[in-house]
């Protein structure tokens, strides 16, 4: 095994809310290695983005509260780095790609403005030489690699007048033109139609084999991650439950949350069959159940699930935290 | 399946297009531009019968489902609901007619009036035909056990529901009259992936005890799959293909039809190369293409698809399809 590049050990975070404690990470391990995409799979409001702006330095404390834990790229605790430091890793070491590229592009300044403000920082730290001109050409060559017809032109507009799926390659570009070892991208395909979001999940595989960057793709859609990942982390009420290479995860899950997600997705039933229905709600992260947080809803509790949380730790060739493994 | 419930013939819903809102590609736009968001849709939908419609976002589904309930006034074109021509009908008749058909919105974090206890959001439908307290109570009480809702929760408001929830509350608003028709408008997709099951046996469930007919917009075609006897492929404001669920998912014919049903994600990570992929945009609805409307993107386009659009035709029994060169089966 090839040394992570990535390595969060029992991150735990929480939030003051005025309903009390939420507790949005509770003891999180995750390893991420060269060149991997991670698949990061779980429900809203499971502390799936607070996994990815803990990440990368972006998540406000307060309310935040980083109560343990460590985050290790590259044999540094980002957790210890001033505010400085962390600076200096996100964009180049660390970039990332949110769900609304609208909301996260400048209005006022044109493509080619914030495609080359990434290169710029980029040049400026490694102090390579490179004159601002050289960035422009390799700013509308990034815009050429993401797909885009006319990159000359779309240089010189301005964030609205791109489509939905021009602007997320837009935010792809800028991501990867900074040549991060790590990309983080949140839900990057979720406000995109069906075809435009197929286009976009092979762009992003083939860009990051390209540039050799490692991925942490974030999604609630188990589908979209069966088509990108290398490896899956399912996650739930703030916790990772099973975690393991991909196609492991999708034919032989181990944890009752990963297997029950599975058996009620519909296409695998006839017309007249119901769907395997998963019981109950999801649980709020104000009041996580004791034991293992899923009992309530898992067929195979038993008394034990009711009182002893279970750790991540090796079965079958994953990590998957339940009892009876 | 008896008979027939509705029936839209050539129905089009054009927008005025003015100002820069939609602007082409190559400028502004001359006056009297119009948005042509639903261009001659003709299909009928049985009793019992639940109908799929799937396609992206700007094709027009939206825009269909409020026209056939009659909230937007069709440009041209007939509904015909149980029978009776909804465009020639009065105010009054309109309103008789409203309680048989109903609908449920993808959002129900603002469908749902963050100001109105549960009972109220429920019994309104039927308050405007019925207002016996009564009959209301006992109306509410019934259909809200019916998605699964408990009495105690009657008197809270929606801020206290999760979306799961909340969609349950907009099912038994829309059951609350016993309508005939509801349209389902992406109900699933704002709801956890543990709880959209739950919800489409739910639906599924009552559609059985009502019997009524749905129709039911998506662009997970998995989730329409599951739901629908038939199901329609709409592209740019026109059904390009419209057949018996299981033809249209496992042989399409339409190549665009083909390309969307091949990009939705499948959650098997060994099925991943058989996307076929779109090249380019959907263009604007302002000003759509010349004959076939998806022929810019076509892989298989020639001179005819530029010039001559296709019509809807029946190439097998119950399966239409519009174009000039449909793929082999």
């Amino acid at each position: 095994m090839p040394e992570p590049v990535l390595r969060i050990d029992d991150l735990t975070v929480a939030f003051e809310t005025l309903e009390g404690k939420y507790s949005a990470l509770n003891g999180v391990d995750l390893e991420i290695g060269p060149s991997e995409i991670m698949g990061l799979v779980g429900e809203s409001g499971c502390g799936k983005s607070s996994l990815a702006l803990a990440t990368i330095g972006l998540l406000p404390v307060p309310p935040a509260k980083i109560l343990q834990g460590t985050i290790t790229f590259k044999e540094d605790n980002l957790l210890k780095f001033t505010e400085k430091e962390v600076e200096k890793v996100r964009g180049t070491g660390i970039s990332m790609v949110f769900q609304e590229p609208l909301t996260s592009l400048n209005p006022l300044f044109t493509i080619g403005n914030q495609i080359t403000e990434a290169i710029d920082v980029r040049i400026g730290r490694e102090n390579s030489g490179r004159t601002k001109t050289s960035a422009q050409a390799e700013g509308v060559t990034w815009l050429r690699k993401v797909g885009l017809s006319d990159p000359e032109g779309a240089f010189h507009r301005y964030p609205h007048e791109l489509s939905g799926g021009m602007r997320q390659r837009v935010m792809i570009a800028m991501a990867l033109a900074s040549s991060p070892t790590l990309m983080i991208a949140d839900e990057p395909t979720s406000a995109l139609d069906v075809t435009t979001q197929a286009q976009i999940l092979k762009l992003i595989r083939k860009l990051v084999q390209e540039v050799k960057a490692s991925v942490l793709f974030i999604s609630h859609d188990l589908a979209v991650v069966a088509q990108i990942a290398d490896r899956v982390a399912v996650m739930y009420t703030g916790m990772i439950v099973e975690e393991g290479p991909v196609i492991e995860i999708f034919e032989k899950p181990l944890h009752g949350y990963t297997q029950a997600l599975l058996a009620s997705y519909p296409g695998r039933e006839s017309f007249n069959e119901p769907l395997k229905a998963i019981p109950g709600q999801v649980p709020n992260l104000t009041r996580i159940p004791t034991g293992c947080p899923f009992h309530p809803r898992c067929v195979r509790a038993q008394d034990k699930c009711r009182t002893v949380r279970p750790l991540l730790k090796e079965a079958w060739g994953h990590n998957v935290a339940c009892v009876l493994y | 399946m008896t008979s027939e419930l509705l029936r839209l013939e050539s129905v089009v819903k054009h927008f005025p297009a003015k100002g820069s809102l939609f602007y082409s590609e190559t400028g502004t736009l001359s006056k009297g531009s119009v948005l042509q968001a639903v261009d001659g849709v003709s299909f009928t939908l049985e009793h019992n019968e639940t109908l799929g419609i799937v396609g992206e976002s700007g094709c027009g589904k939206s825009t269909l489902a409020r026209t056939i309930l009659y909230l937007n006034k069709p440009t041209s074109g007939k509904i015909y609901f149980e029978g009776q021509d909804l465009t020639n009908l009065s105010y009054g008749e309109l309103a008789k007619i409203r309680p048989n058909m109903q609908m449920v919105f993808q959002d129900p974090y603002s469908s749902l009036d963050p100001r109105m206890r549960v009972k109220d959001i429920v019994a309104e439908p039927l308050r405007v035909v019925n207002k016996e307290k009564e009959v209301l109570n006992k109306r509410v009480r019934e259909v809200t056990g019916q998605v699964g809702l408990e009495d105690y929760q009657l008197g809270r408001f929606p801020n206290e529901f999760s979306g799961g929830q909340r969609q349950r509350i907009a099912i038994a608003r829309a059951i609350m009259t016993k309508p005939r028709l509801i349209i389902l408008d992406e109900p699933t997709s704002a709801v956890d992936a543990s709880i959209q099951a739950q919800i489409l046996n739910l639906l599924r469930s009552i559609q059985e005890q009502y019997k009524m007919s749905y129709i039911f917009i998506s662009h997970n075609v998995d989730v329409v799959r599951h739901m629908s006897n038939r199901i329609a492929v709409m592209y740019l404001g026109k059904f390009v293909e419209i057949g018996p669920t299981e033809e249209i998912v496992n042989s399409p014919r339409h190549p665009y039809a083909a390309a969307l049903i091949s990009s939705v994600p499948k959650p098997d990570p060994r099925a991943r190369s058989e996307m076929i992929e779109i090249k380019g945009e959907t263009p604007s609805p302002v000003n759509p293409p010349s004959g076939c409307r998806y022929h810019p993107r076509c892989p298989y386009a020639t001179e005819r698809c530029t010039l001559n659009e296709p019509t809807l035709d029946e190439l097998e029994t119950g399966h239409y399809i519009a174009c000039h060169y449909p793929l082999k089966r």
